[in-house]
């Protein structure tokens, strides 16, 4: 049953990082709570929802994902617009999904909104042997630039909850007042068009 | 409900419905237990939430509710349970609203529980508009704004801007017009800042519904607001007295017969009379109640009581156009055949008003002068009894000669009303009528087919002849009656469905055509001429048969007539017939009556001595759709003395005959014909010869 | 040398790329900034280089990413077809994007630089002995190009905010194919909408009037007669009855107009009807949006027939109240109309196609052999293969070669190489004002028939005010976009100047009585034109042989028209296919209902 109260917020999420970072994982893991070892490339979903209860509101995440179009740096400005918080996604055991994961952050704190809850997630937690990112490096960056970090691994779910969760808390709970338009929904005309009933 | 068309029902929904059909007949049986038990536990509480929730139509269960919200309230007083039982049942409220807006028992129940005190009206704009978002229509939504203002003491004016806002977003709201109108008529009503000028307003209303009807002359709400509009217009805020029997500067001579068998006819100047008395009828342009000693003062010399006044309706109500009363001469015996004057005034004192609250102001008088006559007839024609009336063309000769002063409708002159009148009030009536009836000729001309235009128009005409025949000091011709007539037979052939209603109004029209004036209303009265007369002049009847009337009316111009042919018509009812009062005579043969209920108002007539109903339909439909708008003891609106039992046999049940019995009891009758009705068999023949006492002759035969 | 520009997306920066070709078919590029307003350099321009794509082979190659191309990638993914989306530009929505204060101008700016017409060049750099190449020529497209600035630097900061469309004035209407497009793909999800929340047209004594497109518009239309307000509302019905839109008909007649009178004139039609002319000319030019003088037919190069009428007063009826949330019958997306090809870009990344900005395309690849179309060559040297090739209107389509064994495929390309068909040509023109039009509207359409400003002004004027609201400018700034079809470039300038300084004149006045609801107070903040645009944009015809291509953005307001060109298109590659399938697969993964 829902109520409507006061504090129920709306957020829209961006997924940002390299093909293979393991961005959908993540988000799969944390939606449906399911892993695919061979996750191929995303296709088919344009965004996923959740809704998370945080001490003292509910939060409706909504994710976005990159459909493929970061790859070659295409993304496009509609995918930035209005994000309230978003995650820069790299794989530990890649440096240059480490350096482009920080590439990611320049351009999202020019194109997004300044108060963008922005986390770091260093994914693939689960392959330590593999490691070649440490994250002290990591957890330095973050704190250079206004970001949390977090290790994650969308394998053994380990963090994968609480970065959304920490994300969520950290939302400010005051919505910014954006232009709000109507998003356009198609309904059979269920308003009488004619006069002829009851007059 | 309205917009929505009926779903096909699918075998799937069977299944469906009968598992719903089953759950609510469990938690209704649980309900009614915990009902008669009066358990208004917690679970029980559930119960019937559940219950509502599902149909919010079961009315004991929102009657339970009540019943357990008293209970606990008695039983909690702090605030905040208070609080917390008071939201639970405006929730509950809201849910049921959910499943269907329209559901009376909800709606009152939140009525009911706001009423208590305990909560706010601020959520209730909230649940307004969401309501009247989905439905702008939803009158149960509109209704429940009006409480909530009224509580909220929301100004008068921001609501008509409301439905100001409403209107111009979809004019075609009947809700919110209707709306407009309840407001529009409380501020006019308490002179409002704003809203002094009665005639500004109404012009302003005018060029708001213009557009609508315009735009869209099919969309009905517009109309109805427009007739709303008229209404307020033409209605005069004043009652006033019309007519009145007997009438300004008549010589009256009231004629004894000392043998109470026989009736005299009477002319139009000489009423006869067994009883000594002879009435005094008022007749007002628009229903009025407060007519008594202490607002009417009648003087005549024989009158030292303070006389009573009784409304002549066939309803229960106070409020009536014709009121009577009698004069009661004290000697019979007087042979003096001195003249007394008689002399009534009224509206000196406050007290006769309308339904819209205005009173009588006019001071107004009219007299007349009374001679006593008794008459004592030969002894040949004493004791053989009546001769029976013979309604046949031979029996009539048409009046060559009239009597003058056949038409008593009162003039201002007469009446010696002072010129009270507000001139720009009555310019602006004339003016705005005339501007109407020329917009919606225009209107016509472009759309030939627009019914409702066309029926506005007749009653733009109707209205316009009204006002200036009531205005106007000499008798004004009234020039629009053809072109009414003809709307309304085109109406006829138009629009099927209601041409019962367009043929009422036609007959109407038409009678009023024949009998307002002195020449066309002469060349339908007819002396009555037996081949035996008596030694007293001829009686005039008014004979209005063959015009295919279905309705009457005018009766301020037949309060004199004591005889009356209305046969071979198509009349179903004789409402307003009862302000007669010297009717003896009366003639409905051959009309559409289908039941004695339809008859009710002859039973004002005390007397009333031959009636001819032969012909109709009473007793063919077993359905009267009239019963239940008269007074009857189903409906405990008749007094209670009636003693049914009397007329009960074996072969005749009361329930089936008690109308015929209520209607026959009354009256005095000398002469019935009830041939050629569904009803009329030798069963009933008995039990009418056992209702009339009085009764000489019985469908053309004598009685003995 | 060849110089190509890319304006870039991000704010206040311009760059232009210079390309070489070198012997031995190498390519690098220098890049060079030009008209600096910030000292901001992109950090990835300094190490930019070409990505390699992968993989090689694709069902459809779309270069381009205008609105018609972007609903054809994403109708092709939809259908299951690989699909490889390039542009040479750094940004999507090519002639029908939106664009920042200077992104606008250095676009505009770069046109100009655009030689219009380029001899074949011989390609000598063919990497592969199978293939033909042709080199890809773009044209210039636009012209006349004339922007004046009245105010300073800081009154247009921050200037970021400024999301000016290419080709405006543009709009929504509620019942648009497009609109029906975004629902079916799931694309809408991607843009949020506003009402234009009303709409004039513009009357000879120089006031606006509303325009009464409504039942209760024209209920509460004051200027409008008691009669004429009957017979407006009667046509009305008369149309919707044509298409059995009226729900209650209580006469069974068939209510269809005749095919006689389908076939005849609106203007006779109108006439026929005993419409007065003010009324015809509501219908005309302020609902069916109609661009030529009906009432002069030599002059008129288009003499609209009843039947397109009716279609054109349909879709705006339908549109009207469509969605309970819209006001009237017109929608503009917020951000500008260049989020639309965003949209259906997206809506193709997420059904699979690859996407590639910044990728110019040097030349086309054709067999040898068969003559038909193989591929791309790349800026990056890169050769990518497709069975079908979908184009933008600014590149130069070779003509068809003729088939014959014999003949060097080249020659003939020289000989027979076409520029696009040309058809027509509209004005335009961008403003931004100080102060609204009407004090207490943001969004509104202002319509000037023929006529109506001048006698040679022989098509209407439209003119779209779009305020803060629209996060198209900063606040207390207004968005003027101007349009009209011309047959020459001063007529059509000389038409939309006075258009202009109409309407800044209009609500100079005070105390002058218009029939909308919306009193003008006495007091007027006078719009102020703080600096304009106006150029000249080629419209082109859509192609179909040999190589599909999109056309550039109509001179109409709505999309309804380039939107057939595009699903022709569709059809024409993939017959018999299903235009935009209805997004069948849950598009969006829900959380599970508690």
């Amino acid at each position: 049953m829902a109520t409507i109260g006061n504090n129920n917020l709306n957020a829209k999420l961006v997924l940002l990082g390299d093909m293979g970072a393991g961005k959908s994982s993540l988000v799969l893991r944390f939606v449906k709570g399911q892993f695919l070892e061979f996750q191929e490339s995303t296709i088919g979903a344009a965004f996923f929802s959740q809704t998370l209860a945080v001490n003292d509101a509910t939060v409706k995440f909504e994710i976005w994902d990159t459909a493929g179009q970061e790859r070659y740096h295409s993304l496009a400005p509609m995918y930035y617009r209005g994000a309230a918080a978003a995650i820069i996604v790299y794989d530990i055991t890649s440096t240059e999904s480490f350096t482009r994961a920080k590439k990611w952050v320049q351009e999202l704190q020019k194109q997004g909104n300044p108060n963008m809850v922005m986390a770091f997630a260093g994914n693939k937690a689960d392959l330590e042997e593999k490691r070649k990112v440490t994250a002290e490096e990591a957890r330095l960056y973050a704190e250079e630039n206004g970001l949390f970090f977090m290790e994650t691994s969308a394998k053994t779910a380990s963090n994968v909850n609480d970065i959304f969760y920490e994300i969520a808390r950290r939302l400010p709970r005051a919505q910014p007042q954006n232009p709000a338009g109507m998003v356009l929904v198609d309904r059979p005309a269920d308003r009488s068009q004619s006069a002829a009933c009851c007059s | 409900m309205h917009g929505q068309p009926r779903k096909p029902l699918n075998p799937d929904d069977d299944a469906a419905s009968i598992a719903k059909a089953a759950k609510l007949r469990n938690l209704q049986s649980q309900l009614l237990h915990n009902h008669h038990n009066k358990i208004y536990t917690k679970e029980a509480l559930e119960i019937s939430w559940k219950l509502l929730e599902l149909n919010p139509e079961i009315y004991t269960g929102w009657n339970y509710r009540k019943l357990a919200v008293e209970h606990n309230l008695q039983a909690k007083t702090d605030p905040e349970s208070i609080k917390s039982i008071v939201d639970e049942e405006l929730k509950l409220v809201e849910t049921a609203l959910s499943r269907n807006y329209k559901s009376y028992g909800a709606w009152h129940h939140r009525k009911w529980i706001l009423n208590k005190g305990f909560s706010s009206f601020d959520h209730e704009f909230r649940l307004l508009n969401k309501f009247q978002k989905a439905d702008s229509r939803n009158f149960h939504a509109w209704n429940y704004r009006r409480f909530v203002t009224a509580m909220k003491n929301i100004p008068e004016k921001e609501e008509l801007q409301y439905t100001t806002d409403m209107i111009n977003s979809n004019f075609s709201n009947y809700s919110a017009w209707h709306n407009r109108s309840v407001i529009l008529s409380n501020l006019l009503k308490r002179k409002a800042e704003g809203f002094t000028s009665k005639e500004n307003v109404l012009a302003e209303e005018y060029d708001l519904v213009h557009q609508a009807v315009f735009v869209d002359p099919d969309d009905q709400s517009g109309w109805f607001y427009h007739l709303w509009l008229l209404e307020q217009t033409v209605t005069p805020d004043a009652p006033m007295l019309v007519s009145s029997w007997p009438i300004h500067d008549s010589d009256m001579i009231v004629s004894f017969k000392s043998n109470l068998d026989e009736t005299l006819l009477s002319t139009s100047t000489r009423y006869c009379s067994e009883s000594g008395t002879f009435p005094l009828i008022l007749y007002f342009n628009q229903p009025v109640e407060g007519v008594s000693s202490s607002t009417v003062t009648v003087n005549f010399m024989f009158c030292k009581e303070d006389l009573l006044w009784r409304p002549l309706s066939t309803t229960n109500s106070k409020k009536s156009h014709a009121w009577v009363t009698h004069l009661k001469f004290p000697d019979k015996e007087d042979n003096s055949s001195k003249v007394y004057p008689v002399e009534v005034r009224l509206g000196h004192s406050q007290g006769i008003i309308s339904s819209s609250g205005s009173h009588y102001n006019f001071p107004s008088r009219f007299a007349f002068k009374v001679t006593l006559q008794c008459v004592e007839l030969e002894a040949a024609e004493g004791g053989s009894g009546m001769k029976m009336l013979d309604w046949g063309d031979g029996s009539f000769q048409i009046c060559e000669d009239l009597p003058l002063d056949l038409s008593p409708i009162l003039s201002l002159d007469q009446l010696k009303i002072s010129r009270n009148h507000e001139p720009t009030a009555l310019h602006f009536l004339i003016e705005t009528i005339t501007t109407e009836i020329a917009l919606f000729r225009e209107l016509l001309l472009e759309i030939k087919c627009c019914k409702i235009g066309k029926l506005t128009l007749a009653r733009l005409l109707i209205a316009h002849d009204a006002i200036m025949t009531y205005n106007t000091p000499v008798e004004y011709k009234k020039v629009n009656t053809e072109e009414v007539l003809e709307l309304f037979t085109d109406l006829m052939k138009l629009d099927p469905t209601h041409s019962s209603y367009y043929k009422d109004e036609h007959s109407l029209v038409l009678m009023e055509k024949v009998i307002s004036n002195r020449k066309s209303m002469s060349k339908h009265c007819f002396f009555y001429g037996g081949s035996s007369s008596s030694n007293l002049c001829n009686s005039v009847c008014l004979r209005l048969n063959k015009l295919s009337l279905s309705k009457i009316g005018s009766f301020e111009h037949l309060l004199w007539v004591q005889m009356l042919d209305l046969s071979h018509n198509e009349l179903h009812s004789i409402e307003g017939l009862e302000a007669m009062q010297l009717l003896s005579s009366l003639n409905l043969g051959y009309n559409r009556f289908s039941s004695f209920t339809a008859l009710e108002p002859l039973r004002s007539l005390q007397t009333l001595k031959v009636l001819d109903i032969s012909y109709n339909e009473i007793g063919v439909h077993s359905i009267d759709t009239t019963r239940y708008l008269c007074s009857s003891p189903l409906s405990h609106t008749v007094e209670d003395n009636c003693d049914f039992d009397e007329y009960a046999r074996d072969d005749v049940k009361i329930a089936d005959t008690w109308e015929a019995v209520m209607f026959f009891k009354g009256l005095q009758l000398r002469q019935l014909n009830m041939t050629g009705n569904a009803i009329s068999d030798d069963n009933f023949r008995i039990l009418l010869l056992k209702l009339l006492p009085k009764l000489k002759w019985l469908d053309g035969k004598g009685v003995h | 040398m060849k110089e190509t520009s890319r304006p870039s997306k991000k704010p206040n920066t311009l760059f232009f790329s210079v390309s070489a070709t070198v012997e031995g078919g190498f390519h690098f590029l220098v890049l060079k900034e030009i008209s600096l307003k910030s000292e901001e350099e992109e950090s990835m321009a300094e190490d930019f280089s070409f990505p390699s794509i992968d993989p090689i082979n694709f069902d459809l190659a779309v270069v381009g990413t205008g609105l018609p191309e972007s609903i054809i990638a994403a109708s092709s993914s939809s259908i299951g077809k690989t699909v490889l989306h390039l542009d040479p530009n750094s940004f999507y929505g090519g002639h029908f994007s939106s664009f920042s204060l200077h992104e606008f101008t250095s676009f505009l700016q770069s046109q100009q630089q655009q030689p219009n017409e380029e001899e074949v060049k011989d390609s000598n750099s063919s990497l592969d002995t199978n293939y033909t190449e042709i080199e890809l020529k773009s044209q210039c497209l636009y012209s006349d190009i004339e922007i004046t600035s009245n105010a300073s630097s800081e009154d247009l900061e921050p200037s970021r905010k400024f999301c000016l469309d290419l080709s405006g004035p543009r709009v929504l209407f509620c019942a648009d194919s497009v609109v029906n497009l975004m629902l079916k793909s799931g694309a809408n999800h991607h843009v949020e909408f506003k009402s234009i929340d009303a709409s004039f047209i513009y009357s000879e004594d120089g006031n606006l009037f509303t325009v009464p497109d409504s039942r209760s518009a024209i209920f509460k239309d004051r200027s409008l007669g008691l009669l004429e307000k009957n017979q407006l509302m009667r046509f009305f019905k008369l149309v919707q009855a044509h298409f059995g839109l009226n729900e209650s008909t209580l006469d069974q007649e068939k209510k269809r107009i005749s095919d006689e009178d389908l076939e005849s004139p609106f203007i006779e039609f109108l006439t026929k009807q005993m419409l007065p002319a003010k009324i015809k000319a509501i219908i005309l030019y302020a609902i069916a949006m109609i661009d030529y003088d009906q009432e002069s037919p030599e002059q008129c190069k288009n003499l609209v027939k009843t039947k397109d009428g009716v279609e054109k007063l349909a879709l705006y009826h339908s549109s009207v109240g469509r969605f309970t949330n819209a006001l009237g019958a017109l929608l503009y997306p917020i951000y500008g109309q260049g989020e639309l090809p965003q949209a259906f870009c997206r809506t193709a990344a997420v059904k699979g196609a690859l996407y590639v900005l910044r990728m110019p395309v040097r030349s086309l690849l054709f067999d040898k052999e068969s003559r038909h179309y193989k591929g791309l060559k790349l800026a990056s040297g890169q050769a990518v293969f497709s069975d079908q090739l979908v184009m933008g209107p600014s590149f130069i389509v070779p003509s068809p070669p003729v088939l014959s064994p014999h003949t060097d495929l080249q020659q003939e390309i020289s000989q027979g190489s076409i520029l696009r068909d040309i058809n027509g040509q509209v004005a335009r023109a961008v403003c931004i004002t100080r102060g609204s039009i009407k004090s207490n509207i943001s969004n509104m359409l202002v319509v000037f028939p023929p006529r109506s400003l001048l006698p040679e002004q022989v098509t209407a004027v439209r003119v779209l005010q779009l305020g803060s609201n629209l996060s198209v400018c900063p606040t207390n700034l207004f968005l003027l976009y101007v349009s009209a079809l011309c047959d020459d470039a001063t007529q059509g300038k000389k038409s939309l100047h006075a258009a202009i300084n109409a309407l800044l004149k209009c609500s100079m006045s005070k105390n002058r009585e218009t029939s909308s609801l919306f009193p003008n107070e006495s007091e007027v903040v006078t719009p102020t034109l703080l600096w304009s645009a106006m150029y000249i944009q080629q419209l082109t015809k859509v192609l179909e042989d040999p190589i599909s291509s999109c056309p550039m953005p109509d001179g109409n307001l709505g999309y309804t028209n380039i939107l057939e060109s595009t699903e022709k298109l569709f059809q024409k590659i993939y017959p018999g296919e299903e235009f935009m399938p209805e997004a069948k697969a849950p598009e969006n993964v829900d959380e599970q209902e508690s």
